[in-house]
């Protein structure tokens, strides 16, 4: 490759990571935590530790229950069941009308498996916050709402990918780079270092991450654009091409199938029940039933078919007749992002690797701050240089803090439940900014970093404490017994938070810039300068 | 009138950003415009099953985007990629207008 050619990729590889690496940034280390959404929900909220069950209570006088409290003449567009499981041990329900007023309603209702008795929702918080902020940022309704967020950050996949593409072609020694590791040399060749080797080793892990990440993101925005436009606008014909017309209800009541009825069905290719019901026209004669059998089939999550809901005969023509490989691969995207196809374990490596693409965004965004502070490629004034660092560390460093600032919101909350995601959303950004400006106050980035990394440290070693002093539930008595989600995440947060700790406490207390072999050749001539003759 | 208003700032802006910064334009607009046209062009003129081209085309769309992006730094010639980008927008305009989608 010509010095030019390489220079104008090197360009290209720098600034889209400066300009959006603070963004990827947030979106790899949210990540790490939404990957155990379902885990947290239980540390969230107790009355979900639950014994998992092999038998549970007919399903069927549980809906009917439920839906005895919707005003008459109510038409549900579906409801949707979900049988306990080994990591849900509950039944958990949720159903779709219009009220009334005309708006739509979401409602969802939660049952103990063992006795049908019904659990208390508790309001959303900690759990969803950390993965929807990974999934959509949150985006606010009055910007466009949650599918622009998603879309967004659909969009962050891309610029990612692109990243990962330049620096490959950036590296023009690829294999020493592979090895190449001067622990002992100054920071920016550490940082360097680190970066490169780290970027290389994690490649399959990065492409594959950016790549679904970008799909996930661009099917709610981009692909429905690319489609409304061959449609020439017609959004609907969109739909019914690409999905399949779904089928409208007549009018005509019919008596249905019980849900336990449905449940009891098997799957003709592996001989399991179903875990996921839907039920869709309910009480009309074209009813269906959606039913979703665990697969044990790599990246396959589930094996679905569709059949009436009035006598149980699979319906011809529906979309899960024929899985093509186009829809299996699509539908691989969402296990393979979020690694829920083989068991926790799959999901601490995709933790470790996400937060290594944290960690060397975050290096790749100090070496270029570095090198404009301390070397000769800034245009800037200093503090100009200064002002970015404060900004880096304090949003790099806040981040961790504010996501655990959540875990004690959570336990501490007192207010109306209600409000309890409103004031998740305010003490995140406001823990968060309150660190951006103690990297402002402290004016000593490395001292800062050292300082809060410890604090992140100590916050995780407390959440246990908190967790058992709160709910009465103690990590060392829980991990013996069937219910022992939460009591992990304790003993895992109690762990990483002690090796945080250790790590910053073992930090020097001091930045240590080991002189590079040029630098040493300056001082050593300046100084030779310097000494008198003899 | 107001819409035109601001179509017309649009295109006036972006025919002047692409004037003075042919690459950054190309990598921030022409690359996304492009590869939204071109793949609602593909999704037209593929033949075979139409949801199924539609699930290769949601995949094939970061891709090809990732593509461009990186084309517009790679070419030695600023001007080429910028004119091949809008080109393949024209193109597929051309194609989108003339096909029409399946009923």
């Amino acid at each position: 490759m010509d010095r030019i050619r390489h220079k104008r990729n090197y360009d290209l590889h720098s600034w889209s990571g400066v300009v959006l690496g603070l963004v990827i940034y947030v979106i790899a280390f949210t990540g790490c935590f939404a990957l155990f959404y379902q885990e947290f929900l239980t540390w969230e909220d107790p009355v979900l530790r639950l014994t998992p069950v092999e038998e549970h209570v007919e399903l069927q006088p549980l809906v009917d229950e439920w839906n005895a409290d919707l005003p008459t003449g109510t038409e549900l567009e579906y409801i949707r069941i979900d049988r306990p499981t080994e990591h849900t041990p509950y039944i958990e329900g949720w159903r779709h009308y219009d009220a009334e007023d005309g708006s739509h309603v979401f409602d969802q209702a939660r049952w103990n498996a063992q006795t049908g008795e019904r659990l208390a929702i508790r309001e959303q918080g900690l759990a969803l916050w950390l993965l929807d902020f990974h999934r959509d940022l949150m985006w606010p309704e009055a910007l466009g709402g949650r599918t622009v967020g998603r879309g967004l950050v659909g969009i962050f996949g891309v610029i990612l990918m692109l990243s990962i593409i330049s620096g490959v072609v950036a590296h023009v020694k690829i294999r020493e780079e592979f090895f190449s590791l001067r622990w002992f040399r100054s920071p920016r060749l550490r940082w360097q270092d680190t970066h490169k080797v780290v970027g290389l080793w994690g490649l399959p892990f990065f492409s594959m991450i950016s790549f679904t990440g970008a799909i996930l993101g661009i099917v709610t925005l981009l692909a429905p654009a690319v489609a409304v436009i061959a449609f020439k606008g017609d959004t609907e014909a969109v739909y019914d091409a690409v999905l399949g017309a779904p089928i409208m209800p007549t009018g005509v009541p019919a008596e249905m199938m019980s849900f336990d009825q449905a449940a009891a069905m098997t799957s003709a290719e592996s001989g399991a029940l179903p875990e996921r019901i839907f039920i869709w026209n309910v009480g009309d004669e074209t009813a269906t039933f959606d039913l979703f059998f665990p697969a044990e089939r790599g990246l396959v999550t589930y094996d679905a078919l569709k059949v009436s809901a009035i006598d149980g005969v699979p319906v011809s023509d529906s979309p899960f007749d024929t899985p093509t490989l186009a829809s299996q691969i699509t539908e691989a995207m969402a296990p393979l992002h979020y690694g829920t196809y083989n068991g926790i374990w799959l999901k601490f490596v995709y933790f470790g690797l996400g937060l290594s693409l944290a960690i060397i965004t975050a290096l790749g965004l100090m070496m270029w701050i570095e090198r404009r502070q301390h070397g000769n490629e800034g245009t800037k004034s200093e503090r100009f240089y200064r002002t970015l660092s404060h900004i880096n560390t304090g949003v790099v460093m806040g981040l961790p803090v504010a996501t655990l600032a959540l875990f004690y919101l959570d336990k501490l909350y007192v207010g109306e439940e209600t409000a309890r995601l409103a004031t998740t959303g305010w003490t995140y950004f406001g823990a968060w900014v309150v660190w951006i400006l103690y990297a402002f106050i402290r004016r000593n980035d490395y001292k800062a970093t050292r300082e809060i990394l410890l604090l992140c440290g100590l916050m995780g070693i407390g959440m246990p404490v908190l967790n058992g002093m709160t709910t009465g539930d103690w990590f060392f008595v829980d991990i013996l017994t069937d219910h022992a989600g939460a009591a992990y995440v304790d003993l895992t947060f109690l762990i990483g938070g002690a090796l945080t700790a250790l790590t910053a406490w073992a930090l020097p207390n001091h930045r240590v810039a080991k002189q590079s072999r040029s630098e040493r050749k300056v001082v050593s001539a300046e100084r030779a300068e310097t000494q008198p003759a003899e | 009138m107001m819409m035109y208003a601001i179509l017309a700032v649009l295109v006036v802006g972006i025919g002047l950003a692409t004037w003075k910064a042919p690459r950054l334009t190309s990598v921030i607009w022409w690359s996304l415009i492009a590869t939204i046209f071109f793949c609602s062009a593909l999704l037209l003129a593929l033949p075979g099953d139409f949801s199924t081209i539609a699930l290769w085309l949601t995949l094939f769309v970061p891709i090809c985007w990732a593509v461009f992006q990186f084309w517009c730094y790679w070419d030695s010639s600023k001007w080429r990629v910028t004119l091949s980008l809008i080109t393949i927008t024209v193109v597929s305009i051309g194609v989108v207008v003339s096909i029409e989608p399946p009923v």
